[in-house]
């Protein structure tokens, strides 16, 4: 416990970075504020000393404003023995020295590591590293590739609190004897500054005043000293920012006064009109790269060799030691299409986690959240909620975590509900497979409507959670623009790879576990028989999910094949394919166009029409989250929203289907008044939900309880 | 207690006198130079821009966004977006005569 090291800085500044470095491991960084929302730990060896590192959420200021930020400082609190190594940006050194200039009144003893330190070069700038650790009393150092050396040598010589003459300067300036004196017990209990708990106090933070643990007595002084001085805060900042300017004009040596570079890329970016179709058009050209251009390619070639050559060799070798069909049939069906069959799609998934993490190191990201916050303010949402949203399309499970840093707790609770509406990249499989089949060169096409089909649905979605609800307060929105900084080939090269292998990883264990399962249901009966001897009986699986196919009749999936692909999809979304594969026997040979032909075939179980493909495909977009997804939101959002969550959604997509499957039946059938009616009590339906939530929400008057309109005596 | 505080802070930072020269950032003209005065609103938020150093020092609004609900601003050699009702809270006043002695 003696070397532990937490890392402490503002966002953005690469905290997790050099904990990935000094580590070796392999946490996600992104060139955005609020990448890390939880505490990571990991330890390393040096010259036979065991240190762990906690990496921590990046803050701004001792004062918590927002769910992990709070984490970060609690930690802080508690683990008064931790050495910290506070990370700064010096391109910004202004704003990262507040924090650090927090940390020396609480009483920490950090090591100043500055980032970024080759910017200032490019600018022209020259920093004064010597001065600065002299005039703060710590010690500092300069982010490079030796920081695992000078840092720990560092850390060896022994940290020393700076002299209270530095903070003197400008801490002697506020009074807070009073505070102080009433407070000096409770401070020694919890072994925190008292005149750092003092001036906490002054800046109204919660976190040090739930910490003291106050008398009532001891409350109501409090709050009488501290009425007098409502403004004290104010000057406690001025203070602050005045050292620290002065502390900089020492030791930074600038031509100009205005540093902040301006890109020229930013005009257009960032234009009134040009911003939206912008975004539209990188995200056109991300799908048409990934499913068209090189995706495609790649993918088909493996195809070609999981096929012909590995298929090929188990088929034979199966043949020659004359294995019962049983099993020949099992191997073929799960192993060759139900996992081989998804690891073609391995290209395409690395390249959409290509652009995806392009998107993220480049610094488009916040831009991105200042053009949509219009919009997204209007839907309830956060311009915050665009970097939750985009991650959904890689997969929603980590995604949903990054919602944690939005500062409102509605707009958190419904950006987490929205994330699994996205098309993640486990639904990408199914879409190629049922596009491929039915819509042949239009694909890619129906491919990027339903990406944009997902996006829409998820914004009325929230739409109408911000109306009924989950109304979001007049929540603040405050985001750091990120400069523009090339992608680290070798960092994105890392992450495909590690994509890569957690979806290969999850198709050996996952899929591949259930594929024979299904696999065995499907193919034995309940006294377990084996059904290929004899077809008119039925299997397990069948009798299961007739059952309750019918709840999908009006939606045109009457099936049950298609009903247990649905229901094994909840587990992991990859599975439906492979799901679909089992059960309508593929042959193996090219999955996608095999799999796809036989829906068309008549003697196949699941027999697909392009609309009931189309349905299909909108059903499993937009259908519960999967298992894993689940886990994470129970954990964010809690039981209750979580719970919402899956059933919304499973009646969110029950009902897009339900109108589209009608509408089409409207227009090209005779089934007129079937649909005409089924429509007409869908609407009434959600009315009626609105209505009631409607009711729930408004709160009657204490005289007249059954009035749930809004009178007089109501407004008063 | 706290939010007793809050709520007594806000009242009197309500009744700021404003001087003549000073106005809200939301009315400022796009990159020109102010100077920062004061801030009023929320508390929380106030004290959310302090954190970010919105005191003693230059700013200058970049841009607006599209319906002009997010304001770009420039301040201490950064960039941030802040709503309009944010940026409506920040008291400035100008510094043209600083532009003139540069």
């Amino acid at each position: 416990m003696e070397n532990t090291i937490a890392l402490i800085g503002n966002p953005n500044t690469g905290k997790t970075t050099l904990f990935n470095h000094l580590t070796k491991s392999f946490e996600h960084v992104g060139n955005w504020h609020g990448v890390t929302v939880d505490t990571k730990q990991s330890h390393f060896m040096f010259e036979g000393d065991k240190y762990s590192v906690v990496d921590l959420p990046g803050i701004y200021s001792l004062s918590a404003y927002s769910f992990e930020e709070n984490i970060s400082i609690e930690y802080l609190y508690q683990n008064q023995h931790a050495k910290i190594f506070n990370i700064c940006d010096a391109n910004n050194l202004t704003r990262n020295l507040y924090l650090t200039l927090q940390l020396l009144e609480a009483g920490f003893k950090p090591i100043l590591i500055i980032n970024f330190i080759k910017d200032l070069k490019r600018k022209n700038i020259t920093l004064d590293i010597n001065k600065l650790s002299e005039s703060l009393g710590i010690k500092v150092l300069c982010l490079d590739k030796n920081i695992k050396n000078t840092a720990i040598s560092a850390l060896k010589t022994g940290l020393k609190r700076p002299q209270d003459k530095i903070l003197n300067k400008y801490l002697s300036k506020i009074n807070t004897d009073y505070i102080e004196d009433l407070i000096v017990k409770n401070c020694d209990e919890i072994g925190i500054d008292k005149k750092f708990c003092a001036i906490k106090l002054l800046e109204y933070d919660k976190t040090i005043y739930d910490l003291l643990n106050l008398t009532e007595n001891q409350k109501q002084l409090l709050s009488g000293y501290i009425s007098k001085t409502p403004d004290a805060y104010i000057t406690i900042a001025k203070l602050r920012y005045e050292f620290i300017e002065q502390l900089i004009s020492q030791c930074v040596i600038s031509n100009k006064q205005h540093v902040y570079a301006k890109y020229k890329v930013d005009k257009i970016i960032l234009n009134r009109f040009l911003s939206l179709p912008i975004f539209f058009c990188i995200l056109g050209l991300i799908f048409f790269l990934t499913f068209v251009g090189i995706g495609s390619y790649f993918s088909d070639l493996i195809k070609v060799f999981i096929n012909q050559t590995i298929g090929g060799g188990i088929n034979k070798f199966l043949f020659k030691i004359k294995a019962p069909l049983w099993i020949v049939d099992m191997i073929n069906v799960c192993v060759i299409n139900g996992v081989g069959g998804l690891v073609s799609f391995v290209p395409q998934i690395a390249l959409l986690f290509l652009f995806l993490s392009i998107l993220e190191d480049s610094g488009y990201m916040s831009r991105l959240a200042f053009s949509l916050e219009d919009i997204f303010k209007k839907v309830g949402l956060s311009g915050k909620s665009v970097f939750t949203l985009l991650m959904g399309f890689g997969c929603a499970t980590s995604a949903v975590l990054t919602s944690r840093n939005l500062s409102d707790k509605n707009a958190k609770i419904k950006t987490a509900i929205i994330t699994p509406l996205m098309s993640c990249s486990a639904k990408l499989p199914l879409y190629a497979v049922l596009g491929g089949a039915f819509f042949g060169k239009n694909n890619i096409w129906l491919i990027f409507l339903m990406y944009v089909i997902g996006l829409v649905v998820s914004l009325i979605m929230s739409v109408v959670l911000e109306r009924t609800v989950l109304p979001s307060k007049n929540q603040s929105f405050m985001l750091e623009f990120a400069p523009y900084r090339f992608p680290s080939i070798k960092r994105i090269l890392k992450l495909i790879v590690n994509n890569i292998k957690q979806f290969l990883q999850k198709i050996s264990s996952i899929v591949f576990g259930l594929s024979i399962i299904i696999w065995i249901l499907q193919n034995f009966t309940f006294k377990f028989y084996y059904i290929q001897y004899d077809l008119s009986k039925k299997s397990m699986l069948q009798v299961l999910c007739e059952i309750l196919a019918p709840i999908f009749a009006p939606i045109g999936l009457n099936n049950w094949g298609i009903v247990a692909s649905l229901i094994v999809g909840i587990v992991a979304k990859e599975m439906i394919v492979s799901t679909l594969s089992i059960i309508n026997k593929a042959p193996s040979s090219n999955l996608i166009s095999s799999l796809g032909a036989t829906f068309i075939v008549s003697t196949s179980v699941i027999k697909l029409t392009p609309i009931t493909a189309f349905v299909f495909m909108l059903f499993s977009l937009l259908y519960c989250p999967c298992l894993s997804t689940i886990s994470v939101l129970n954990k964010e959002i809690g039981f209750k929203w979580t719970v919402f969550c899956v059933i919304s959604e499973f009646v969110l997509a029950y009902s897009v289907c339900l109108v589209v499957f009608n509408m089409y039946l409207l227009f090209t059938t005779s089934y007129t008044l079937r649909a005409i009616v089924s429509i007409c009590v869908f609407a009434m339906i959600v009315l009626g939900i609105i209505k009631t939530i409607k009711t729930l929400k408004t709160k009657s008057c204490k005289n007249c309880s059954s009035c749930t309109k809004k009178c007089d005596k109501f407004n008063q | 207690m706290l939010k007793l505080l809050c709520k007594q802070y806000k009242y009197t930072m309500n009744n700021i006198s404003v001087l003549e020269n000073h106005f809200s950032l939301s009315n400022a003209q796009i990159n020109k130079l102010y100077q920062i005065v004061g801030l009023k609103g929320e508390f929380k938020i106030r004290r959310r821009l302090l954190d970010f150093g919105f005191v003693n020092t230059d700013i200058k609004v970049l841009q607006k966004s599209s319906l002009k609900g997010v304001c770009l601003v420039e301040l201490r050699n950064y960039v941030i977006a802040l709503r309009e009702s944010e940026v409506a809270n920040i008291i400035v006043k100008d510094v043209w005569w600083k532009i003139l002695l540069r």
